[in-house]
């Protein structure tokens, strides 16, 4: 494991991917800041510009993007009230006061640093837990994969937002469009309507359609809007030792955001809001929470960048999705012809330790950028939408349009953006949608071969344990919303 | 009634019994082991009319006490919408760098954006970046 990080590290030090790890905190700092565009739009603009590159250089960019528009969000959130990510929205809940009283550089001070720590701390625990997690499911049959994959879709019923039936419905609409295409095991055409569809729905287009042009129609509504403005940055430190009171804070945060990012679906968004309600509760001036108590930000901002590697962790060590930007990157993987999950430490093995030294080595990167850059970040906000709209639709079909040099994935992406924008319009949330295009075909394959070489005996998916355990996992996930309900009735 | 919810969630439903026809006419598997390739989109087309329907019964069920579809500026973004179908419909005709000059003023003007030189600045500004960027750097051919 050391000589892998060892030559992972070797592999980051070369001045062209410093630069992409440069880049991608610059652009992530910038999406992260910019209200309506979330970590999941910054990546998915970003894959097509990855198309021609080499898979280490593109995923370092890629996952230090992710990592730094996490951080982004907190220092509009800071200044502004307004979260740039759906993460940060704990961050406000303390550091908008903080900032409203004067200590606006305090505030954003206690923020990067916390996210540092987070993000640090979250990374020694990805690389301790991941290899044997990988290692352990080298194991997997078919079944297992199956079963996997059940457990992956039952998340929805937390991703679905407030109404489980529309959440339902936006992974069943999924299934269904993984469904067009040529059948995975016969090779028979289905829904293929024209010649084009015989590759099925393609995986990126789709998603970038989904989240980013959708999102184009949302800022349009919005062109007309005043920009904030944004408190005075007063200040930029924090007395020595600040954080010797508060590293119990810091610690249990970072270790939430941790679990609750490997938990896949969890996402950024509930690690905060965990992990914020966590140091409320055993906080002795809880108060003094909402009012500005720095406790606050520190558990909100280490515990959605210590998602970040927690959601890294299922990702790179079983193939699936712990995120909606997880599932964007395991599409950029895809296009590299590179496939994510166990066999990755052994057939592609600079891509996770590249990713492991990109995170090690980025995060104090991340931390100076993000302090001498406050007050740059601060002005994205200004950008006017129509201009934003613009450009974002322009690279929206440049994207597409390079991932296949064909016409048919900008259709593709135009139509899931204007269904998108209708289906978000009517509250049905995207990331079942997506769940269900990264798993439905990981579903239906491994069913078909558990079933082949059983002999089409049903029972195989009660023969192995770890099946049962991961499909028992996966119903109690699906329940979960209800079961209170049923046990209040009973 | 959400007339909106009720639209889409009939449309979900039309969608879902589309396939469904559609997949019976799908062949069966040479393998008797395996269940074919039409199984699944049946079960899921299935679910979709099911989900769609009680949706539908939620929806005549419930009072709906706010705008069905609320939009702002619905007749620039059904604009704007219509024009990047278009925008993609032409570009393989035309090439990509002449259709991107007509779409990108047309968008910035409907996107309600009114300074001349920033329409001017954007436009040449975004066909230079892909032209740099996607022509030049990552050697992607775009429509000539």
């Amino acid at each position: 494991m050391i000589e892998g990080i060892y030559s992972g590290f070797v592999l980051l030090l070369t001045s062209k991917n410093l630069f992409g790890l440069f880049i991608g905190t610059l652009v992530g700092y910038f999406v992260g800041a910019m209200p309506g565009l979330t970590p999941s739009i910054g990546i998915a603009l970003m894959i097509p510009f990855t198309f021609g590159m080499d898979p280490v250089f593109s995923m370092i960019m890629l996952v230090a993007l992710y990592m730094a528009a996490e951080y982004g969000g907190g220092i509009t959130a800071i200044l502004l009230n307004a979260p740039g990510t759906p993460a940060a929205a704990a961050t406000a809940f303390d550091g908008y006061p903080l900032a409203k009283s004067g200590q606006s550089g305090k505030a954003l001070a206690i923020s990067i640093l916390s996210s540092g720590f987070g993000a640090l701390l979250s990374t020694i625990l990805l690389i301790i837990t991941a290899i044997p997690l990988a290692a352990f499911a080298l194991a997997f049959g078919p079944s297992e994969y199956f079963a996997l994959s059940v457990f992956g879709l039952s998340l929805v019923s937390s991703l679905g937002g407030k109404s489980l039936l529309k959440g339902l419905l936006g992974m069943i609409i999924g299934l269904l469009l993984v469904t067009i295409g040529l059948d995975p095991i016969n090779g028979t055409p289905r829904f293929t309507f024209t010649s084009d569809f015989f590759e099925g729905i393609p995986f990126l287009p789709a998603l970038i359609g989904l989240f980013a042009l959708s999102e184009v129609f949302y800022m349009l509504e919005d062109v007309k809007e005043k920009p904030i403005t944004p408190e005075p940055l007063k200040g930029l430190g924090l007395p020595l030792g600040f954080f010797k009171e508060k590293w119990k804070v810091l610690i249990r945060s970072s270790v939430i955001g941790y679990i609750i990012g490997v938990i896949p679906g969890a996402g950024a968004t509930i690690a905060s809001m965990v992990s914020y309600n966590e140091a409320k509760r055993w906080s002795p001036d809880k108060d003094s929470f909402g009012k500005g108590n720095p406790e606050g930000i520190i558990a909100s901002e280490a515990a959605n960048n210590s998602s970040v590697s927690g959601a890294m962790a299922p990702l790179l060590a079983l193939g699936i999705p712990g995120s909606a930007s997880t599932a964007i990157m395991i599409g950029a993987l895809t296009i590299q012809g590179i496939q994510p999950g166990p066999l990755l430490f052994t057939k592609n093995p600079e891509i996770p330790y590249s990713i492991f030294a990109s995170l090690l080595f980025g995060v104090p990167g991340m931390v100076a950028i993000g302090l001498l850059g406050a007050r740059l970040w601060m002005r994205v906000v200004n950008i006017p939408k129509s201009l934003l709209a613009t450009v974002v639709t322009g690279i929206c079909v440049l994207g597409a349009y390079s991932y296949g040099n064909s016409m048919y994935p900008v259709g593709v992406m135009i139509a899931c953006g204007i269904g998108g924008y209708i289906l978000r319009k009517v509250e049905i949330p995207m990331a079942p949608i997506v769940l269900a295009l990264v798993l439905g075909f990981m579903m239906e394959v491994n069913l078909r071969r558990a079933l082949i070489v059983s002999d089409g005996n049903i029972s195989i998916f009660l023969a192995h344990p770890i099946t049962v355990i991961i499909l028992i996992l996966a119903i109690l996930t699906l329940l979960s919303p209800i079961l209170p309900g049923i046990k209040r009735r009973a | 009634m959400a007339v909106a919810e009720f639209i889409v969630a009939f449309c979900l439903m039309i969608w879902g019994l589309s396939f469904f026809l559609l997949a019976m006419d799908f062949p069966p598997s040479l393998n008797p082991h395996d269940f074919g390739p039409a199984l699944l989109p049946k079960i899921i087309s299935f679910i979709q009319m099911a989900l769609g329907a009680e949706w539908m019964r939620q929806v005549i069920r419930r009072p709906n006490k706010r705008e069905s579809f609320p939009m702002k500026y619905r007749a620039n973004i059904l604009a704007i919408m219509t024009l990047i179908v278009l925008y993609a419909w032409i570009m393989p005709k035309i090439g990509y760098y002449l259709s991107t000059i007509f779409f990108l003023p047309m968008m910035l003007f409907l996107a309600m954006e009114r300074q001349g030189l920033r329409i001017v600045g954007i436009t040449i500004g975004f066909i230079l970046f892909a032209w740099g960027a996607f022509d030049l750097l990552l050697k992607i051919p775009l429509p000539k």
